[in-house]
């Protein structure tokens, strides 16, 4: 630590703390043009520069990158170098048009402000006019590089935070400008964080231009929809329409968003947006007012409890529901539809990974926070190309091989961009990547890579954990997945002797039984090597949709309550009986594929779907489509009119999570608020259809005011949210465990040890093949970072950069089946189902696989999918 | 130098860019023909040396045993060279280098101003040696520092003689070499680099240029002491693709060292190993910054980085890396074959040794010299250089250039070292000396120098970019009578800003000319400003174009030169200007020895 003095002010920092951060510790604020905390110093705007004075000499130099040193004397504002800020804005304003009152950043400009504040007269010399054109050639981004006052923010977050390198500095001097490749249109993650970065005008959204005035726009902090990472959203509104999405330098997410976050919210105002609800009149599906279609499903629902008996019904949520809806629902369909066949599409995904851990940690959840990833030495990709899925946590593994010096170990069946990063990728046979992760572990075992006395003070079932590993050696699996053993072996060391090491996992659709496995050797391979309740360690998994860790907190799944109680336990069945009023069932229901199963034999005869559209994104189509046809009654709740939706007998508009209050748990367990942008007329809630259809059920027991009641009574309820209150959460979230009013919640879990004591080392699963079909071709269900399927379908916005499905193979592979880009080819699978979509050829796809973008509509790719069979074998032709 | 002993004569032909470019290989060729014509090519061997530094003068041909030194050798002169000198034993007189200031010929290359008043460390092979050939620079003791600092010294022991010399940065910065490489020595980080800058960039410089094509071992075996000291293994050296001979000679000169064994693994058997690998740069002023030379390397964009860390501790790809400039590497090699004692004996009190100047501009002798540092200015321009030609008045020299200052006349016993130079307003620079007589306008100089620093600036930097560009603009107003009172002050208070604000070196130094000039040449520039005139006649839009009746001789040479035909002149009449003919390209005023045009 050093102690200096800043304008009087002694302040004590970390050495290596930049004079800049350690006067912004003081509280003393210090102009800048070129700097951002995300990025390295680089020193181009000279507004920083102070005066420094140490060992008795003072000079000038800049603050942002010189480290504050023992002793030193600052003076950030004497005349002097207020009088060199001036120079330095004036010699700006040289060839910055002095167009403000046009200019769309207008009232939202460092440079407008600080020329404000410096007070900067009539300048005495000439200015100079540029004449660049003004480029509208790129999707969403507008670039006037007249404006361009090269600090250099957006070549560098574009490099250094995103790893993209798409922008750059080309010319020299006066004539310095930033550009793509020879000023191509951009081809990029269209993040925009170049535009938000921006500290002038010359980068911008496209779609800002010309709308609103920086001081007419609503600001209103909420989170994104689009994923689980939680990213602050700062939506702006004016006359009840979004103008704009940013996201706060201050949140957790340090402001970073990915396209669809900052650009994929027009699916808001899709017209395609149901506004009315619709029940089947006839044969077909008619408009009808809200009272008359909640007492139609109240009766149907009624109905078939009578006739049947509550068993006959079934619910499917969704991670899309706020905590509190979740939470609703679960009382909902256990207390009002009395039946105990609850689950989610998590259930496919999210929840094998959470399985996957909680035997061995103790919580469902990931370990530690997002932000922990950068500093960590050894980060194991385990089949996670974040860059598709989650392309702000990618962020992190760009800064720490980049700032860092970490190296990445990806072990995927894929490239990725990741992959082509510092440090090693293990390209293996898809859908045996948890063989991979296994054999590390036996290696790391076998060398005694790690601590033996810690890890008995640590974990139970080592042994067993050594003798269930016995045949994971190296070369055997290297005979099954294809990866050198010698490769598997080094991967082992490196993440064993790193320092610090993170493993990140992200859900896929149809591999649970794989992702309980990855998710397993995962936890083994973190709790051996002392990787776990530590900084910059640690397991984590990210899930695909918004709440998906809130879907797990709330229990929405056959055998949980809210909590992760079991409802086995009867304690916890207690409580929660006395609460929700009602007997709760003891034994857990069937789950989303039981429940189909069941439909198709006509044992489930009514079905309540919010906010799912299983008929897409379930595997094994036909078999849904089949059961849900079955129905005798399935009510659908969503924000359109799905391929679910039209089968249904009653189809409920809702408000999307821009339009309503409430909470949703991020991958790191931060609980944050979502607030109304707008609210649309004629949508509801789904926690307002709840409380009303429980009330026509017979249950007028079960009203909530709103959804801070509920979390309230979730905070009774569910002891990780115990200190969780709306005026808590406030702004920044609060990360679960957080037991009481005062407590700041958790960062980091296990940083005291495991909830049982001791880690649970889990065995490896009986060593086998993967399932093994007929076909030349193993086909890989793809995620583009431009679509989630379900809303971005519906953003035009993201459809503009991304119209449609197109499969990525090989190269040769194409040349082998003879096709050619653009060309659409039948891929039918060794049942003989087939789909059809037209391919291209892809650095990505290794030889002998094709990826087939999973979130498009058109292309039904889960006609090809089946729950028990993670890499479908496939043949592909011509059409 | 070839030690042949079955010559009986050579032929040192300086083959050095500036006297290829005066036809130095024709002059090859033709003496090539003659000698065989007389079937002499056993008895005479012509020997192409790097630069001998006598630019001005070229081709230069220097015939040894005598050391008789021939100037502006022309093909045709073959016949007579071998006529008269090889076989009549005559010295060609015709050919012989006379000084500016004296009556007499000086028939030997030893007793010529130019060459005697020299003292030469760095450029110790100059004009002697084939600089191609690796054998002529080790019989001049060329790898027999390498051999004894690796055979009988400790790297600290290099460092330490090395700190003993006194040796600074020759590339301007002047910063104490050993010191750099003990900093970087202290770093356990491997691998290390070396790197030699060799992107000479400043107008009117050509010391490096001539070191690497004339002497290039020399180069690489400073570099290959460097990486011992330090504990690099490799080496870089970064040189401008304009400077192709360079490029080109330091190739050969790697791969014959490495045939021999002088680069490469385990050089001497000593387990040392050093390879080096040449970069040519694009051609940016600013790529002579080491932070940006080692980003152009890495293959970024050449742009000075922020430091901390400095170079030494994470320089190239972040490892720890030494740079030093392609002179500096050039005296490594006396300094430890001699010991860094006989080097500090050389010099001043804060400045050891010699330096390397490339004198050009209004000077007779425009050509490559090495001086001990304390030498005196006018030794330099006047005795070395040998004045100022058609009897014009020096003006001044501007030292250092684009990031230099000018001294001016009156000031010419100024000592050549580190401190002197600074605290006259200029800097050591890399060592361009570029000397102005009375007909060059002071504030139109310093309008050149600002201009290439603007069009070298990188951009980064709000006062270089910007800043330099509004000096420039001022300047323009000032030449072109758009000068208004203030703009003086509004630019010595533009350039401090420059000066304490910018970034790199480039951008600190490049308002020194301007504020040099004002510094000397006030009344320079109020003539400009207040009125508007141009007391050197240069800035065309402040001269009248009309004869001053009482100076004119009615001589006509104004009318003779003019190419537009708008003097009207008669024999024993006055000369008039007819400006609405006149293009202002000043060939009359250039052509009146009286002065009588303003």
């Amino acid at each position: 630590m050093v102690t200096l003095t800043i304008d009087g002010v002694e302040v004590t920092v970390e050495r290596g703390t930049s004079i800049l951060e350690a006067a912004q510790k003081a509280g003393i604020r210090i102009p800048t043009l070129c700097h951002d905390k995300r990025l390295v110093p680089y020193g181009a705007c000279r507004l920083c520069i102070v005066e420094v004075t140490s060992r008795g000499r003072t000079r000038t130099m800049p603050a942002c990158f010189n480290p504050a040193r023992e002793g030193m004397e600052v003076a950030t504002h004497t005349p002097k170098l207020a009088e060199s800020r001036r120079m330095q804005l004036m010699l700006l304003l040289r060839s910055h048009p002095l167009l403000c009152p046009s200019c769309d950043a207008g009232g939202n400009c460092r440079l407008q402000d600080l020329v404000h504040e410096y007070e900067v007269p009539e300048l005495p010399f000439t200015r100079e006019s540029r004449y660049y054109h003004v480029d509208n050639a790129s999707h969403f981004i507008r670039f006037n590089m007249n404006l361009c006052v090269k600090c250099g923010m957006c070549v560098r977050i574009c490099d250094e935070v995103q790893g993209e390198n798409e922008l750059s500095f080309i010319n020299r001097g006066m004539e310095c400008e930033v550009s793509t490749d020879f000023g191509r249109p951009l081809q990029c993650e269209f993040c925009g964080q170049c535009a938000q970065i921006c500290p002038v005008g010359a980068i911008a959204s496209k779609w800002l231009v010309g709308t609103a005035r920086a001081f007419e726009v609503n600001r209103i902090n909420t989170v994104c929809s689009f994923c689980s990472l939680g990213c602050v959203l700062t939506v702006g509104e004016r006359n009840k329409k979004i103008v704009s999405v940013a996201s706060p330098a201050n949140s957790h997410n340090e402001g970073n968003l990915c396209v669809k976050g900052r650009f994929g919210w027009p699916y808001v105002y899709s017209e395609q947006r149901l506004n009315k609800p619709l029940i089947r009149k006839n044969g077909s599906l008619q408009q009808v007012e809200w009272n008359e279609a909640l007492s139609f499903v109240a009766e149907q629902l009624i109905a078939i409890k009578g006739s049947s008996g509550p068993a006959s019904l079934a619910a499917l949520g969704s991670e899309r529901l706020t905590n509190e809806e979740a939470y609703v629902f679960n009382r909902f369909v256990r207390t009002v539809m009395e039946t105990p066949h609850l689950d989610h599409a998590g259930g496919y995904g999210y929840r094998a990974l959470v399985d996957g851990l909680q035997p061995v940690l103790g919580f469902p959840a990931s370990t530690s926070s997002i932000t922990e990833i950068r500093e960590a030495d050894v980060i194991l990709l385990l089949a996670a190309d974040l860059t598709e899925t989650h392309p702000v946590a990618k962020n992190e593994a760009v800064m720490a091989t980049s700032r860092h010096k970490g190296e990445l170990i990806v072990i995927d069946a894929v490239k990725t961009k990741l992959s082509r990063r510092r440090g090693m990728h293990l390209m293996c046979k898809p859908g045996t990547e948890h063989l991979v992760a296994f054999a590390m572990l036996k290696e790391i075992i076998d060398k005694e890579w790690f601590d033996h006395k810690a890890v008995d003070l640590r974990a139970e079932g080592l042994d067993e954990l050594i003798a269930s590993l016995a045949p994971y050696d190296a070369d055997a699996v290297s005979a099954l997945t294809g990866v050198d053993a010698d490769v598997i072996r080094q991967a082992a060391e490196k993440y064993a002797q790193a320092s610090k090491a993170v493993i990140l996992l992200n859900d896929g659709m149809n591999r649970p039984v794989q992702n309980v496995l990855l998710a397993r050797a995962a936890a083994n391979l973190a709790v051996i090597t002392g990787n776990v309740g530590k900084e910059s360690a640690g397991v984590f998994v990210f899930g695909e949709k918004a709440n998906a860790q809130g879907a797990i907190d709330m229990g929405l799944a056959p055998d949980l309550l809210p909590g992760f109680h079991n409802l086995a336990d009867e304690e916890a069945r207690a409580r929660f009986e006395a609460t929700w009023g009602g007997p709760l069932p003891k034994e857990p229901g069937m789950n989303a594929a039981g429940i189909l199963e069941a439909a198709e034999k006509g044992d489930i005869l009514g079905l309540y779907v919010v906010g799912e559209n299983p008929l897409e994104t379930y595997p094994n189509r036909g078999q849904v489509e089949q059961a849900l046809s079955k129905l005798q009654f399935l009510v659908v709740q969503d924000l359109f009119l799905t391929s679910t939706a039209r089968l249904a007998h009653a189809v409920l508009p809702v408000a999307s999570l821009m339009e309503k209050n409430g909470t949703v748990t991020s991958a790191e367990r931060m609980i944050q608020r979502v607030k109304p942008v707008w609210k649309p007329v004629e949508s509801k809630s789904d926690l307002e259809i709840f409380t009303a259809l429980a009330a026509m059920m017979g249950k007028p027991a079960m009203t909530y005011p709103g959804p801070e009641r509920v979390m309230d009574e979730i905070a009774t309820m569910v002891g990780m949210y115990k200190g969780v209150s709306y005026d808590r959460i406030g702004d920044h979230g609060l990360q679960w465990p957080c037991v009481d009013a005062e407590d700041p919640g958790k960062r980091r879990l296990y940083e005291g040890g495991f909830p049982a004591g001791k880690a649970q080392l889990q065995p490896a699963p009986s060593f086998q093949a993967p399932l093994d079909r007929e076909g030349p071709f193993s086909l890989i269900p793809g995620i583009l970072k431009f679509h989630s399927g379900s809303m971005s379908q519906f953003s035009f916005s993201l459809l503009e950069v991304v119209a449609g499905a197109v499969a990525e193979m090989n190269r040769s592979d194409m040349k082998a089946v003879g096709l050619k880009d653009g060309d659409r080819a039948r891929i039918t699978d060794s049942f003989g189902a087939s789909i059809t979509v037209n391919v291209k050829s892809s650095w990505r796809a290794p030889a002998g696989v094709v990826i087939v973008p999973q979130h498009f509509s058109e292309v039904m790719l889960n006609t090809l999918t089946r729950g028990n069979d993670p890499v479908p074998k496939v043949k592909i032709e011509k059409v | 130098m070839s030690a042949s002993p079955y010559y009986r004569m050579q032929f040192l032909l300086c083959a050095g860019t500036s006297c290829i470019a005066s036809g130095s290989l024709e002059v090859k060729d033709a003496l090539q023909k003659e000698l065989l014509k007389r079937n002499l090519q056993d008895d005479v061997q012509i020997v192409m040396t790097g630069c001998n530094g006598f630019c001005a003068r070229g081709p230069l041909v220097v015939v040894y045993p005598d050391g008789v030194f021939y100037n502006q050798v022309k093909p045709e002169h073959a016949p007579l060279i071998v006529e008269e000198h090889v076989l009549k034993g005559r010295v060609v007189q015709e050919l012989l280098f006379k000084e500016a200031a004296a009556k007499d010929k000086v028939p030997l290359i030893k007793d010529i101003d130019f060459f005697g008043r020299q003292r030469l460390i760095a450029l110790r092979n100059r004009g002697l040696i084939d600089a191609e050939s690796v054998d002529d620079y080790i019989a001049r003791d060329g790898y027999s520092a390498l051999a004894k600092a690796l055979e009988s010294m400790t790297p600290e022991q290099v460092i330490e003689e090395v700190k003993i010399s006194g040796l600074r940065g020759r590339g301007g910065g002047g910063f104490p070499t050993g010191m750099k490489w003990e900093e970087c020595r202290k770093y356990d980080n491997f691998p290390k680099y070396t790197v030699c800058n060799g992107d000479e960039g400043d107008p009117g410089a050509f010391m490096d240029r001539s070191v690497m094509e004339g002497d290039p071992h020399s180069v690489l075996e400073g570099m290959a002491v460097s990486g011992y000291a330090i504990g690099a293994t490799k080496g870089y050296i970064y040189v401008r693709a304009e400077y192709p001979l360079a490029i080109q000679r330091l190739q050969k000169a790697i791969d014959d060292a490495r045939e021999y064994g002088l680069l490469g693994p385990n050089i001497f058997n000593s387990g040392f190993d050093f390879d080096i690998e040449i970069y040519p740069g694009a051609g940016a002023f600013v790529c002579g910054e080491s932070t940006a030379l080692m980003y152009s390397i890495e293959g970024k964009r050449g742009m000075p980085r922020i430091k901390p860390p400095r170079s030494a501790e994470a320089g190239l790809w972040n490892q720890p890396t030494n740079l030093n400039n392609v002179e500096t590497f050039a005296n490594i090699n006396p300094i430890i074959l001699n010991g860094g004692a006989w080097f500090a004996s050389i010099g001043t009190e804060g400045s050891k040794g010699t330096k390397v100047f490339a004198l050009t501009g209004a000077i007779n002798n425009v050509g490559l010299v090495e001086v001990p540092m304390g030498t005196s200015l006018k030794t330099l321009i006047f005795d070395i250089g040998g004045g100022i030609p058609k009897k014009r008045k020096f003006k001044a020299a501007q030292i250092g250039g684009p990031s230099g200052g000018c001294i001016p006349n009156g000031m010419e016993d100024v000592q050549i070292d580190y401190e002197s130079l600074t605290d006259v307003g200029a800097m050591m620079g890399s060592g361009g000396v570029v000397v102005m007589d009375d007909m060059t306008c002071m504030v139109d100089t310093a309008r050149f120098f600002t201009h290439f620093s603007v069009e070298e600036s990188c951009g980064k930097c709000v006062p270089c970019r910007e800043g330099l560009k509004v000096m420039h603009e001022k300047l323009t107003d000032i030449v072109e009578g758009r000068g208004q009172a203030g703009d003086i002050e509004f630019l010595q208070q533009l350039g401090k800003h420059i000066g304490s604000t910018s970034h790199c070196g480039l951008g600190k130094a490049a308002a020194n000319p301007v504020l040099s000039t004002i510094r000397y040449f006030r009344d320079e520039y109020e003539a400009h400003i207040f009125d508007k005139s141009c007391p050197a006649l240069v800035c065309v839009d402040l001269i009248k174009f009309e004869v001053i009746e009482e100076k004119c001789t009615k001589c006509g040479m104004c009318f003779r030169g003019c190419p537009s035909g708008a003097v009207i002149w008669e024999k024993k009449q006055i000369a008039r200007i007819d400006v609405s003919k006149c293009t202002k390209c000043r060939t009359c005023i250039t052509n009146c020895k009286f002065g009588a045009i303003r």
